[in-house]
């Protein structure tokens, strides 16, 4: 597939310019390890039909703070049922907009539910043969990763 | 870009009880047909949990499901237990293999969720299917935010217990 | 006898477990080989003398009908048996798969009984 960083960082900055309201900055995919997460909380969903996969963004818990009170227009203490969900709900934007770019008609890729996880160390892989992009971003003087793994089926 | 995010009472609408309750069904059916088959030992699935049961668990098997049902169908298990069961499995001690764990883990949730699709598709309902993820650890938590339905089925293996969880909602296209 | 049987899946995990069921379902074979895809199948078959081929169908680089495309395409190669092992694969995909020259196929998740079921007769 061709440039899935491209399409990955276009994705991200159109959600995170209208629904977050922060700036980011994208560095270059990463191609190493990234596990173990630490103080982390990872929104994922997967998709199917044309196109099988899992997108899964993984934010530094201080991170995901910020963004769910941006996102939510509140103040966030802790990680909460609300910053679940509000990481949830950004795993499931970027899957809409992601599908969006990965096939002209956007309706021969379907999403599932998203979930989050969320932990003090925790090991996230996926199993699945395909291509595989992790993108970091630079924000708030932290940083986040897209990570998606996708494959066309016939 | 629409947004997602439902009024609660238009999920619980989306979700009849029957529905609902056919779900169990086929949870228990695909993931029984799973350990008598490739894992060959016996499961004796137990009454449902209630949605914010606590589950102590140090893998978790994830699946989403997508077209005309919205889900994600998560399989937990305690260490000692996805040990012996990969054991089974693969037919060698398996001991200190992490990643074959977590593979023969990932293996499992992908089969059940075969079974279950299979199980709508006889019913004229599509199901595509996405594709596993595990997560380890210790201390982790998942959750699934929408207002949608849930359940979580243990199973009980000799002395230990699995638990199968799906969380789901029917798509208006 | 010298039997043998070659196991193609991308899965490492589920060539294992192939393996496993085939050592229980009693069948009378020496070696078990592996391949990821079906390009390194096709190098298998064309470098030891296989008796039967268990082969997925969604594999990277080659998948399963590619890979029995080639097959019958290469007369020293189309005799040998090939049984599909699918998932939740539809009957299309299946048929197609017997149109290309498969013998069978076997639906996850079975047991060493079906496997003996459906490939005891072929071996």
């Amino acid at each position: 597939m061709e440039n899935l960083p491209d399409k990955i960082m276009s994705s991200v900055h159109e959600i995170f310019s209208s629904m977050v309201m922060m700036d980011i900055v994208p560095g270059a995919p990463i191609l190493g390890e990234i596990n173990p997460l630490q103080n982390t909380i990872t929104g994922m969903i997967g998709l199917a039909g044309t196109h099988k996969g899992m997108l899964a963004i993984h934010l530094p818990e201080s991170l995901a703070k910020k963004v769910t009170g941006n996102f939510l227009g509140m103040e966030v203490e802790e990680i909460d049922d609300d910053v679940q969900d509000a990481i949830g709900e950004l795993a499931n934007m970027l899957g809409g907009s992601i599908k969006a770019v990965l096939t002209e008609n956007g309706k021969d890729i379907k999403l599932s539910m998203p979930s989050t996880i969320c932990g003090k160390e925790y090991q996230f892989q996926s199993h699945y043969e395909g291509e595989s992009v992790i993108v970091p971003f630079a924000a708030e003087d932290s940083k986040f990763l897209v990570e998606l793994r996708i494959k066309q089926e016939e | 870009m629409t947004s997602t995010w439902l009024d609660p009472a238009q999920a619980r609408a989306a979700c009849g009880k029957g529905a609902f309750l056919e779900l169990e069904k086929r949870v228990i059916a695909a993931t029984v047909e799973v350990f008598d088959t490739m894992v060959m030992m016996e499961t004796v699935p137990e009454a449902p949990l209630e949605p914010k049961a606590a589950i102590s668990c140090n893998i978790s098997g994830m699946l989403g499901l997508a077209g005309d049902l919205r889900g994600m169908l998560s399989v937990h298990c305690p260490w000692a237990l996805a040990t012996e069961i990969t054991g089974r499995l693969l037919g060698e001690d398996v001991n200190g293999r992490e990643e074959d764990i977590r593979d023969a883990i990932a293996e499992i949730v992908n089969m059940i969720a075969g079974g279950i699709k299979a199980s709508f598709s006889v019913e004229g309902k599509m199901l595509e299917l996405s594709v596993p993820t595990t997560v380890t650890g210790s201390t982790y938590t998942v959750r699934s935010a929408w207002n949608s339905s849930h359940i979580i089925i243990p199973f009980r293996i000799g002395e230990g217990c699995f638990w199968a969880e799906l969380k789901f909602l029917e798509t208006a296209d | 006898m010298g039997k043998k049987i070659l196991i193609v899946d991308d899965s490492n995990t589920m060539r294992k477990i192939v393996t496993r069921s085939l050592r229980q379902a009693g069948l009378d074979f020496d070696e078990i080989l592996e391949a990821g895809d079906g390009l390194e199948a096709l190098a298998v078959l064309r470098k030891e003398k296989v008796d039967l081929v268990l082969s997925d169908i969604n594999m990277p680089n080659m998948d399963g009908l590619a890979f029995l495309r080639e097959k019958s395409a290469d007369a020293a190669l189309n005799g040998i048996p090939v049984v599909m092992i699918t998932t939740e694969a539809g009957n299309d995909i299946i048929g197609e798969a017997m149109a290309l020259g498969a013998l069978g196929s076997i639906k996850k998740p079975f047991t060493p009984d079906q496997i003996q079921e459906t490939i005891g007769q072929l071996f």
